[in-house]
């Protein structure tokens, strides 16, 4: 009984003094736990953004290497086809020198024969050298020569030997002539595997070039192959997904670094970011075709305009030059595309219909509406073809336009730390910011509810007391030494009680105050999330009205009213 | 004796080759029928893709504009005048088996947000937020609430939404 008497009361000062201790080296572990975490954190972004810098490099690297080559390709490539159809061009350039020179009279009709002669025997299989021939045996007067080489042509290129002498005659003003060369190369075509060339005669068509005669058959012509491609089953579905196509080549990506607490607090961003560009796309689109109608009519004079077509005619490749012709274009998109390759395919690979060498009649109309550039339409084209075409237009941009706002995402979510909410139209923000406060009030009482003194520091209030008070009593009887540790011993359990207490206090104010912080920053960012929904969404409904000024501008249009008349014509043309 | 043991083998073997051409001829015209078969399939798809294309009466806009006139119950009679409508709509197709119903904005104000009309049954409902329309009409409900189109007609395979004018725009899935 005697050891247990004396042991107790040390034993509890060890204990105090002890957990005291503990509980200091604990705080300092969370403290240095808390450092080393957040220096984690910093090694981890530094380590992405190391990575991201890399791939970068990478890239780069890949990029400069294949730019480098196709420069070198491109090199290789033109010198290949200057090296096989570098004379075409001699003979291409003759033609155009020889129509000008025919018109100043100002070569003697020697040279000419001579020189169109030694063309002859200097390109053989070209069909334009035995034309040049009959041009100038034409130009001549020699009847016999003319026939004998038109014969040549025609054996030749049937097709381009008509073209060209419609052109020709229609320069001369010979009508009659160059209605029988018309109807010669029209005869020649199928509305499915219609060439490049037959983009001239739209060319010339739509701007009024052929002649009255001309324009009547060729309308005709066109009606008889829009008639035989609608019957065909699959044509409107056909033509649906081709105009689409053509559309959706106009869309670009956006910029829309001015939402940034969408971009950030927002799992639907990448959806918004989607429509928006969608919606974009129709002011692009509106802009693209006013660019095209507002054009100034074509001001010049008849002749020239049949020159630029003739021009066109003689001096654009042949096909056998467009597998060459491709290759050169694929490395000069991967030149322009700072070689970027995966790019330069994309784009190849759009604009390969283009290339085609063989086509349909409404697949050359959405080349010549959309495409300009690759399929050489004029601007007169470009309107005729759009008009033609307006129909198929409109419902593949109605198709567009719906399949675009059938991906506008009716809620919005918003993830705010632990926090996370729905919005329609960013109106809401009461009630949203009711759940993220009941939310930090949760926070808050959890936290404190495991801030709170121990069974011991609790049990020391009142032990000391009793330890206290016990001593007291001894004082007045024999144990007067024993008496004084124990009130000593009872106000120290007290005094530890208390300052246990403080300590827990100042540890739940300080969650207090951390997590109001988290309040009132976290409420700041969902006020601002929920602003950005708003423009967001007047934004977009904004830039998606815009597409009902595109349906207006196509429900305008006329085929009729881009086809210019020329004053001896009294027929309307009607496709 | 050996002779017709000798011949019936021969039978046999001359039956057997004449059945298995027999049964590639028939699994050629099997294959051949198979093929116009989905021929005429794909081609009466289209034909109805082209149908459903043509431009909405102004009678069927509004009448399927109207489906939350009369408030929370409509009576059946006003339904069928509405279905009445939809076969007049199509009087070339049989429209039934093709739209599942049709779905548009519901301005009985809050909570209302969307009402269908599904053409089986002919059952007319109003949907608040958060509560689903039936399975094979909720795809329709984003763009009947967003997309400013009148209504929506939902086919097993696309939407078709019909705009104020009578526009028929197809979203395909």
């Amino acid at each position: 009984m005697a050891e247990v008497t004396s042991i107790q009361p040390a034993d509890l000062r060890k204990i105090e003094h002890n957990l005291s201790a503990i509980h200091q080296k604990i705080q300092v572990v969370d403290e240095k736990v808390e450092v080393v975490g957040s220096s984690v954190s910093v090694v981890y972004d530094e380590v992405e953004s190391l990575a991201r810098e890399f791939h970068e490099f990478v890239d780069n690297q890949e990029r400069a290497n294949r730019l480098g080559q196709a420069e070198t390709r491109l090199v290789r490539i033109r010198q290949e086809l200057e090296q096989k159809y570098g004379h075409y061009d001699m003979v291409r350039r003759m033609a155009t020198g020889i129509l000008q020179a025919d018109d100043l009279a100002i070569v003697r009709q020697e040279t000419i024969s001579t020189m169109t002669e030694e063309v002859m025997v200097s390109t053989p299989n070209y069909w334009l050298a035995p034309c040049l021939v009959a041009l100038a045996a034409w130009i001549n007067d020699q009847p016999g020569m003319a026939e004998r080489a038109l014969r040549e042509g025609i054996r030749r290129n049937d097709e381009k030997t008509s073209l060209f002498f419609a052109l020709v005659c229609r320069r001369a003003d010979r009508k009659n002539a160059c209605l029988k060369w018309t109807q010669r190369y029209l005869a020649n075509q199928d509305e499915e595997k219609l060439d490049r060339k037959a983009i001239i005669i739209i060319d010339a068509f739509a701007s009024g070039l052929l002649g009255a005669d001309s324009e009547g058959m060729i309308s005709r012509q066109m009606a008889e192959w829009l008639e035989r491609l609608t019957e065909k089953p699959g044509f409107i579905e056909q033509q649906t997904k081709q105009w689409s196509d053509a559309i959706n080549l106009k869309r670009k990506p956006v910029d829309l670094d001015s939402y940034t607490y969408l971009r950030k607090y927002t799992k639907t961003w990448p959806e918004l970011q989607e429509v928006m560009e969608g919606a974009c796309l129709h002011a692009e689109l509106l802009a693209y075709f006013m660019a095209i109608f507002e054009q100034e009519p074509v001001n010049k004079a008849l002749k020239e305009q049949l020159d630029e077509i003739l021009t066109s005619l003689v001096t654009d490749f042949d096909e056998e030059e467009i597998p060459l012709r491709k290759e050169e274009r694929f490395e000069q998109f991967v030149v322009d595309l700072k070689g970027d390759e995966k790019r330069a395919k994309q784009d190849m690979e759009v604009e390969q219909t283009a290339f085609e060498e063989e086509k349909d009649f409404t697949q050359l109309l959405t080349d010549a509406s959309m495409k300009p550039e690759s399929s050489n339409a004029s601007v007169s084209t470009q309107k005729f073809a759009i008009s033609l075409s307006k129909e198929w237009i409109y419902n593949a941009y109605q198709d567009i336009v719906a399949q675009n706002r059938m991906k506008i995402p009716h809620e919005i979510v918003l993830q705010v730390g632990e926090f996370s909410g729905t919005t329609l139209d960013g109106q809401d923000e009461k009630s949203l910011l009711t759940r993220f406060n009941q939310l930090i009030d949760a926070q808050i009482q959890a936290a404190i509810a495991g801030e709170v003194l121990t069974g011991f520091q609790k049990f020391c209030l009142a032990g000391g007391a009793a330890v206290a008070l016990l001593g007291v009593l001894m004082l007045f009887g024999a144990y007067q030494v024993m008496g004084v540790i124990a009130i000593i011993a009872g106000i120290g359990m007290i005094v530890y009680y208390h300052s246990s207490k403080k300590q827990v206090e100042v540890n739940q104010q300080k969650i207090r105050i951390e997590l109001e912080a988290k309040r009132k920053n976290d409420s700041k960012i969902i006020r601002a999330v929920l602003a950005e929904v708003v423009d967001f969404r007047e934004e977009f409904a904004r830039k998606d009205g815009e597409s009902e000024q595109v349906l207006d501008f196509l429900e305008q249009l006329s085929p009729d009213q881009y086809i210019r008349r020329l004053s001896d014509s009294t027929r309307r043309i009607r496709v | 004796m050996p002779k017709p043991m000798l011949k019936t083998p021969q039978t046999a073997t001359q039956r057997t080759q004449a059945d298995s051409l027999l049964s590639a001829v028939r699994q050629e015209r099997q294959l051949g029928q198979e093929q116009q078969h989905e021929e005429a399939r794909m081609l009466e798809k289209r034909n109805t893709d082209r149908l459903l294309r043509k431009t909405r009466s102004k009678a069927y806009v509004e009448a399927l504009s109207k489906l939350d006139a009369g408030g929370h119950v409509q009576n059946q009679k006003q339904i069928e005048e509405i279905l009445q409508t939809i076969r007049q709509e199509f009087p070339d197709l049989e429209v039934y088996g093709l739209l599942l119903g049709v779905v548009a904005i519901c301005y009985l104000g809050e909570p209302y947000e969307v009402h269908s009309l599904a053409i089986e049954g002919g059952i007319l409902e109003h949907y608040q937020r958060g509560q689903a329309l039936p399975s094979r009409l909720e795809k329709a409900r984003g763009i009947a609430l967003r997309g400013g189109y009148q209504f929506i007609e939902v086919y097993s395979d696309c939407c078709r939404a019909i705009g104020k004018n009578g526009s028929v725009a197809v979203i395909l899935e």
